[in-house]
């Protein structure tokens, strides 16, 4: 159907055509620096980078222990660091966790939730609803949350990846009914760039203040928490005025896409928890890096 | 005309993207993860009775591929002292049992995702981070591996997934520890861990 790519291309139709290579072009511009980067990258993780100079010099030690499995390490490997930076061992990213007794509570009982009710539910759906009717529905809801997307790339000034979002949306509306396919990856390799208000404010130099773990909604922080509360304002349904929706039909749709963004990662989480030694220490510090890297981008 | 204009804007595209692709890091990560790949897909370990086998040679991959006692020491920085060697021998043994336990299933579950090699970017003068995306119906998952030289050989010592260093991760939990014990409660810690599989 619009699966050909030389169909697809005659119904755009001329502002169609020129919006693609719009597209094209923004896309070009932002795919060009990927070279010459290098350097800058290099200046951002600098910590890391001293702490690996740091490593590399380890001195070699003599080690009088041979009877090792066949897998023991080379005794060279295991030297004494040499020089000791001061304050290396500090994580690279934290946040400040005051209230940790409370959101330990909500941490386990967010794992009781998941294993006991999102889990099942996730897997039944599954075995039901075959796996390209699970990427539609996938698509609508990303597509819904694109004003989202939208706005706050817009917030930050990022206007190539405002264009690129608002083009995906366009596109994605029309050729792509409602959202359901993602066209604009699948037609013409327009990817998305996520951005939420919580990236919006930390891109203006707010902080997390303090982590937060939320019954359901699992780890978040403060500004994130301020951030969601925005972008629900700016969610499809709050701009074009909510569409009338009796509260049960709402938790509906929330459950349902909660359950179809689960089917995707089962064994995701279960793989990070039997990776962890303190699986609470561990997804919170997993949140921090990743927001520090989504406000970074 | 205008079907002109994009043909250019594409080339142009694709020119671009395809300039400072491949260097030795990558290819060494690439072709370790080929090597994996090719494992996952033999019929021959297919099913309860090959599951074994496969994750022996999944694991003989893995010792090639990671350098271990460098990842044990940027995990627990300056901490790494404390330890005596043979509690250091011990630690990267232990550490790397436990991903391995953590991470074999994960990595046999792979079915048909694609695997994007982006490009690398060197970190200092001999490390470099290979950036990779694996492609799945539903989503994009960005994997950097981060890998030192030594000697001519590339080994990862550390993996970034969605942002998210590996190395990093574990320092935080482990710090929590080593604050107020002495390594071997660490140590403990990691024996009751990797046994309870």
């Amino acid at each position: 159907m619009i699966g050909d790519q030389g169909m697809t291309s005659k119904r755009l139709g001329a502002t169609g055509s020129m919006l693609a290579v719009l597209i094209i072009i923004c896309v070009t511009g932002l795919s060009t620096p990927v070279c010459a980067d290098s350097t800058a990258y290099k200046g951002e993780t600098g910590d890391d980078v001293q702490l690996l100079l740091m490593m590399v010099q380890a001195q070699p030690e003599q080690w009088t222990d041979g009877a090792m499995g066949e897998d023991a390490v080379a005794s060279d490997d295991l030297g004494d660091l040499v020089e000791q930076v001061e304050g290396s061992d500090e994580p690279m990213v934290s946040i400040a966790d005051p209230l940790q007794p409370w959101n330990r509570m909500w941490h386990h009982f967010n794992d009781k939730v998941y294993f006991w009710m999102f889990k099942p539910m996730a897997q039944g759906y599954r075995v039901v609803v075959p796996e390209s009717f699970r990427v539609t529905f996938s698509n609508f809801y990303t597509n819904a949350t694109a004003p989202v997307r939208i706005f706050n790339n817009l917030f930050q000034l990022k206007f190539d990846y405002f264009f690129t979002e608002f083009g995906r949306f366009l596109i994605n509306t029309t050729m792509g009914f409602v959202g359901f396919r993602d066209c604009a990856k699948d037609c013409f390799g327009i990817r998305p760039h996520d951005e939420d208000f919580g990236q919006t404010l930390g891109h203006y130099g707010v902080g997390h203040g303090i982590y937060l773990v939320w019954p359901f909604l699992g780890p978040s922080s403060a500004r994130d928490t301020i951030g969601k509360g925005a972008d629900s304002v700016l969610s499809f349904t709050g701009i074009f005025g909510p569409v009338d929706l009796e509260v049960p039909v709402w938790a509906g749709i929330k459950v349902h896409e909660t359950i179809n963004q689960i089917s995707f990662r089962i064994g995701d989480y279960e793989a990070v928890k039997k990776a962890s030694i303190d699986s609470y220490i561990a997804i919170r510090d997993g949140y921090a890096q990743r927001r520090k890297k989504a406000v970074k981008e | 005309m205008r079907r002109k204009f994009v043909m250019i804007a594409i080339s142009i595209l694709v020119l671009l993207g395809g300039t400072c692709f491949a260097g030795p890091a990558l290819d060494s990560v690439k072709g370790d993860v080929d090597e994996v790949l090719k494992v996952l897909k033999d019929p021959v370990y297919n099913g309860e009775a090959g599951k074994k086998a496969k994750a022996d040679q999944i694991h003989k991959i893995s010792m090639k591929m990671f350098d271990f006692a460098e990842l044990s020491k940027r995990t627990l920085g300056v901490h790494w002292n404390k330890f005596s060697s043979p509690q250091r021998q011990e630690f990267v043994d232990l550490y790397k049992r436990l991903l391995e336990d953590a991470y074999i299933d994960k990595v046999t579950s792979y079915t048909d995702e694609r695997i994007e090699y982006t490009k690398e970017v060197q970190l200092s003068d001999n490390a470099f981070e290979v950036q990779s995306t694996i492609v799945t119906k539903s989503a994009e998952i960005p994997v950097f591996y981060r890998v030192l030289n030594k000697d001519g050989q590339w080994r990862v010592y550390d993996v970034v997934i969605e942002g998210v260093s590996l190395i990093s991760n574990y320092r935080s939990q482990f710090r929590e520890i080593l604050a107020n014990n002495p390594p071997e409660s660490l140590l403990d810690t990691l024996r009751k861990k990797v046994q309870k599989k």
